[in-house]
């Protein structure tokens, strides 16, 4: 749903007066307890009832409608799911009384002290809506701000002290989301990469190799190659932000052969 | 003569460097995402559904909450790893 209705424009507009929340899981008993009544009272209204629900609520935490966001019969086309949803939240509109407030800003995930991890995977032939939206995540400065101070001669690093930050680095729709890099190797290197002055830089580099759990115990290994900028004030060997980029292809095995794709990652420290 | 010429080859290897520095700084501009493309991020997400009704209270606005009911793992219409 990521990549058809949640990502049309005017879903997006129609969406913008909600504060928008949700929770994953089929067992109601693990549901936090504040939603769990209402939702043990939903019905299916198909015989197919579709895998995500709306729950609605008004300010004051009154519950005013539950129903399907996706068309019956998962049509092909993404316009139709977009209709199918904005007819649905054009009605609600009317009902709580809801002004178009334009088009709602840009809210990415965000860390107070951090980076900032976008993935993006292309996956030809597969139609998968999951693929076509970016992957955000966001991890914390840690012990990463220590491990890569600035340093006149090049260093090496194993690349399993940075995997707070690279093990992020994996596709969608793998196993409910549980499906997660297990093991990281190799190493990348800390150069110095010159100074503009007002800032001294270094390059990170390297070209370490994950292994992937998809988690039916298949492990798998892909490989990708790092290659980041951190750039430091001349006072100070801790940098102050980092930009950079993954770039590999993604090799699931499917039977006899193997599912492969291009992944890219762009990394950027927050704050700015 | 000798400290021009180690001035040149000293800022000549300082602009090769930088040159460095921009490639990998263009490779991340192609990598990172368009707006376009993170327009699901214009939802006022909260991810967890307490703090997501005390929100939508304090500012008088509705509250939807979804209930993805075919995954068992963490955050995944949010972020994306699903």
């Amino acid at each position: 749903m990521r990549g058809h209705s949640l990502s049309s424009p005017e879903v997006l507009r129609a969406l913008a007066p909600y504060v928008v929340t949700h929770w994953n899981g089929g067992e109601l008993g693990e549901m936090p307890e504040e939603i769990r009544p209402i939702c043990s009272n939903w019905k299916p209204t198909r015989r197919e009832p579709s895998p995500l629900l709306f729950f609605v609520f008004d300010a004051k935490g009154t519950f005013i409608k539950a129903f399907e966001p996706m068309p019956e019969g998962r049509p092909d086309h993404v316009d139709q799911w977009a209709g199918y949803l904005l007819e649905r939240l054009q009605s609600l509109a009317k009902t709580l009384g809801l002004k178009d407030g334009g088009e709602p800003a840009l809210r990415l995930p965000d860390v107070k002290e951090g980076i900032r991890i976008f993935i993006k995977s292309t996956r030809p032939n597969h139609g998968a809506a999951n693929y076509k939206v970016p992957i955000c995540e966001v991890v914390s400065v840690e012990e990463e701000r220590a491990l890569l101070k600035y340093s006149e001669t090049t260093r090496t690093i194993d690349a399993v002290r940075l995997g707070r930050w690279l093990n992020e680095y994996y596709p969608a729709a793998i196993m409910d989301a549980t499906g997660k890099p297990i093991g990281l190797s190799g190493s990348l290197t800390l150069s110095p990469a010159g100074s503009d002055g007002k800032k001294r830089y270094a390059i990170l580099r390297g070209e370490p190799e994950w292994t992937m759990d998809d988690p039916r115990h298949t492990h798998y290994r892909y490989r990708g190659t790092v290659e980041i900028v951190l750039a430091y004030p001349p006072e100070s060997s801790e940098f102050v932000w980092v930009r950079g980029a993954i770039r590999g292809s993604f090799s699931k095995p499917m039977g006899r052969g193997a599912f492969k794709f291009e992944m890219t990652a762009a990394i950027e420290s927050r704050p700015e | 003569m000798q400290s021009m010429l180690a001035l040149t080859l000293t800022l000549g290897f300082a602009f090769a460097q930088d040159a460095e520095v921009q490639t990998v700084l263009e490779k991340y501009r192609a990598a990172r995402p368009t707006e376009q493309e993170l327009s699901i991020w214009r939802i006022d997400w909260i991810p967890q559904f307490a703090e997501a009704r005390e929100k939508a209270g304090r500012e008088g606005r509705p509250l939807l909450f979804i209930w993805n009911r075919n995954i068992s793992g963490p955050d995944s219409l949010y972020t994306g790893h699903c």
